[in-house]
């Protein structure tokens, strides 16, 4: 009887000890730092995924721009459909700034239907992250100027953003 | 009372072991619930210390970490043949050893990564893939890689502030 008590308690410890890891690990995964180190796995991949779909748009354009581009707003959006905690200013930033570049070259393929569609797309994310000003005009601009910035440093072409097909779709 | 201290040490010592061991398993359930982005955030820390210019270290250790970390990027190529971004990365990594090996006067080993750097990035549709360009852009992006420090100037989307 002494010895069914005996391992009854030991039985008990353990089921402590390893309720206690279990709690204390779920716990600080939830509501620890952990949440942090989750949002900044994903910051560095969406930064390096970014990087990537810039270089494609900017040194390739064509549809090798357009596929990275997609495939970079298809990242952006698992990390809001996971709610992965991210600034949502910044996700609305990024996905904008891609749909604005996906307007350019839809322009430039003469597709006006799609780059109407992708403006529509920019003006929307901008004016959830509470961009007074979105309107067309304003963002056909906006990445008309920041086109032409980074021709100039990235491809020391001081026209390059202008030399691309201007036209409105 | 001896039962209910020993049962408290227990309960103690569990604590203890769940909150040390929590990020070791979170890495693990992040592994395998989200390889993609786990391997892609590895890889992104990993190429900013390589990358970045801030560390003045010599260009014959540079020559060693750009070499590892191209072999590193070519192992995981070998496993994700269709991957763009990786074939990106193996191309602006020849580019900047080419460009450490040129400074060594490694001239032709530093000829043979360009040539390598260039045929991976046209057959990504890059426009222009000469030496010269390549050099440029190449030094251009090293110079947005700070220490600590996700790159935010040009690259990504500081439109707001336009």
């Amino acid at each position: 009887m002494r010895i069914v008590k005996i391992l009854l308690y030991c039985v008990a410890c353990l089921l402590a000890f390893f309720t206690a890891a279990a709690a204390s690990c779920v716990i600080r995964v939830r509501y620890g730092n952990l949440t942090k180190l989750k949002t900044g796995m994903a910051y560095s991949y969406t930064s390096l995924f970014g990087e990537y779909s810039f270089l494609q748009y900017n040194q390739a354009g064509g549809e090798q721009g357009k596929t990275a581009l997609l495939d970079y707003l298809g990242i952006l959006q698992k990390i809001r459909n996971q709610r992965i905690p991210y600034p949502e200013n910044t996700l609305h930033r990024d996905s904008a700034l891609t749909y604005l570049r996906l307007y350019r070259l839809e322009v430039t393929a003469n597709n006006p239907t799609k780059a109407e569609q992708y403006l529509g797309s920019a003006q929307t994310e901008f004016s959830n992250m509470g961009k007074k000003d979105a309107s067309p005009d304003s963002l056909i601009k906006l990445i008309q100027t920041r086109e032409a910035n980074e021709a100039k440093l990235y491809n020391n072409d001081e026209d390059a953003a202008f030399s691309r097909n201007e036209k409105k779709p | 009372m001896k039962k209910a201290i020993a049962l408290f040490i227990c309960v103690l010592l569990g604590s203890l072991l769940g909150y040390f061991s929590a990020p070791i398993l979170f890495m693990w359930v992040a592994q395998s619930s989200e390889p993609e982005m786990f391997t892609g955030s590895m890889l992104a820390n990993y190429k900013s210390s390589v990358v970045c210019e801030c560390n003045d270290r010599p260009p014959s250790e540079g020559v060693k970490e750009l070499s590892e970390y191209l072999s590193i990027l070519k192992g995981l190529r070998a496993q994700n043949q269709g991957s763009k971004m990786l074939a990106q990365e193996v191309g602006l990594g020849s580019v900047r050893l080419s460009t450490l090996e040129s400074k060594l006067n490694q001239r032709v080993q530093a000829d043979e990564d360009m040539r390598r750097g260039q045929e991976e990035l046209a057959k990504l549709g890059w426009k222009d893939f000469s030496k010269a360009h390549l050099t440029s852009l190449v030094s251009q992006l090293n110079s947005e890689y700070k220490p600590f420090d996700r790159k935010s100037k040009t690259l990504s989307t500081s439109v707001t502030a336009q």
